[in-house]
């Protein structure tokens, strides 16, 4: 079943119509609130959340734009709500940073567990739109035009973004490391900066 | 670092997707052949890339999905149960539209019940003797103001000029 059928359907009340909607975008969604909030049971909240607006919603949808790009322009303004109040009020008292579940061997997992970290480290210094944009475009695969539709603005300006995000990243993933090896000088994590 | 590597730098994200025009693509990757430095820069963002591609967001496992539907569902169907409230939404410019005519016609209908002070229609009076006397009919003077001399006597000695420049006076 194709979404404006069941966004159709859902218009009209229909629940599990819109349930079936929820399934397919679950993950999307809670993938692009994990790397904005970096945090897993916030993440899950939020998903909710927009999920839940989407549904209450659901009704001045026009179906202009696709329903995946509306529902994830909710979910990031869901994400950028808890953002300004965690700046406000600072970390919630039940913070969990988003755990890693590896399939490999216990040093694959512990360099995998250390990459992550580092990335999420260097993903929570960026500004939230820099962040939201990264996530759209190299997790979602979204192009310029649909980034700018959800996030506003021009499609060159999504570009601008992306390309100074994508910069302002690689700067703070060095500091992180260098952070890294200045404070816990491991011969694995120093024989990778050998290299530079 | 040439002023040509700044900008060939803007374009190297589009460069790594590979989304530019192929006249484009061409041309960066004859100038990445020949300046190092675009090519260092161009491997840290595709490190940068690999990094972040290669650090997907976690899956939660079949029992959190499970918890997160059962959770959600008891939301939408509370959700379901309140109706929408209904909203009359009337645009603004059309509320602007019908309350500046109303608006108006309040006004004017105010003002027709706001009438000056009246005034002694000094000006229909042919004579002046009249403009003296209609102002103790029109209750402008008190009883010890009016004038007490004969005002026809005074009258009777002036000229038909005279009469006009009292006239005159007493009008204005």
């Amino acid at each position: 079943m194709t979404d404006p059928y069941l966004v159709a359907r859902a218009q009209q009340g229909d629940l599990p119509a819109f349930e079936e909607l929820v399934k397919k975008y679950q993950r999307e969604i809670y993938g692009l609130a994990c790397r904005m909030v970096s945090d897993g049971e916030e993440a899950k909240d939020l998903t909710q959340q927009a999920f839940l607006q989407a549904f209450v919603h659901i009704r001045e949808f026009r179906q202009q734009s696709q329903f995946r790009t509306w529902l994830f322009r909710i979910a990031i303004n869901q994400c950028y709500n808890f953002l300004k109040s965690k700046k406000k009020y600072g970390e919630p008292l039940d913070c969990q940073e988003v755990d890693v579940v590896g399939e490999g061997s216990p040093e694959e997992d512990l360099l995998g567990e250390e990459k992550h970290r580092l990335l999420y480290a260097a993903l929570a210094r960026l500004p939230s739109k820099q962040r939201a944009v990264i996530s759209l475009k190299l997790e979602q695969g979204l192009s310029y035009q649909e980034i700018s539709q959800i996030l506003g603005g021009t499609a060159g300006a999504a570009r601008v973004n992306y390309c100074q995000a994508l910069k302002t990243l690689k700067k703070y993933l060095r500091s992180e490391e260098e952070h890294e090896v200045a404070v816990r000088p491991y011969p694995a994590v120093a024989a990778r900066f050998s290299r530079r | 670092m040439k002023w040509r590597c700044v900008l060939i730098q803007r374009w190297l994200p589009d460069f790594l997707d590979g989304e530019l025009k192929p006249f484009w693509q061409r041309r960066l990757k004859a100038h990445l052949d020949v300046c190092a430095h675009c090519r260092q820069e161009l491997e840290g963002l595709q490190e940068t890339v690999d990094v972040f591609r290669g650090s997907p967001s976690p899956d939660p496992g079949p029992a959190f999905w499970q918890e997160f539907n059962r959770d959600l569902h008891l939301k939408l169907a509370q959700a379901n149960q309140i109706p929408a409230p209904r909203r009359f939404k009337v645009p603004y410019y059309l509320v602007g539209a019908v309350s500046a005519p109303a608006l108006a016609v309040l006004i004017f209908w105010a003002a027709g019940y706001l009438e000056p002070p009246h005034k002694p229609v000094l000006a229909q009076l042919a004579a002046p003797e009249q403009l003296v006397y209609a102002g103790r009919e029109d209750g402008l003077w008190q009883e010890e103001e009016y004038p007490s001399w004969d005002v026809n006597a005074v009258l009777v000695d002036l000229s038909g000029q005279e009469r006009e420049i009292l006239w005159e006076k007493l009008r204005f």
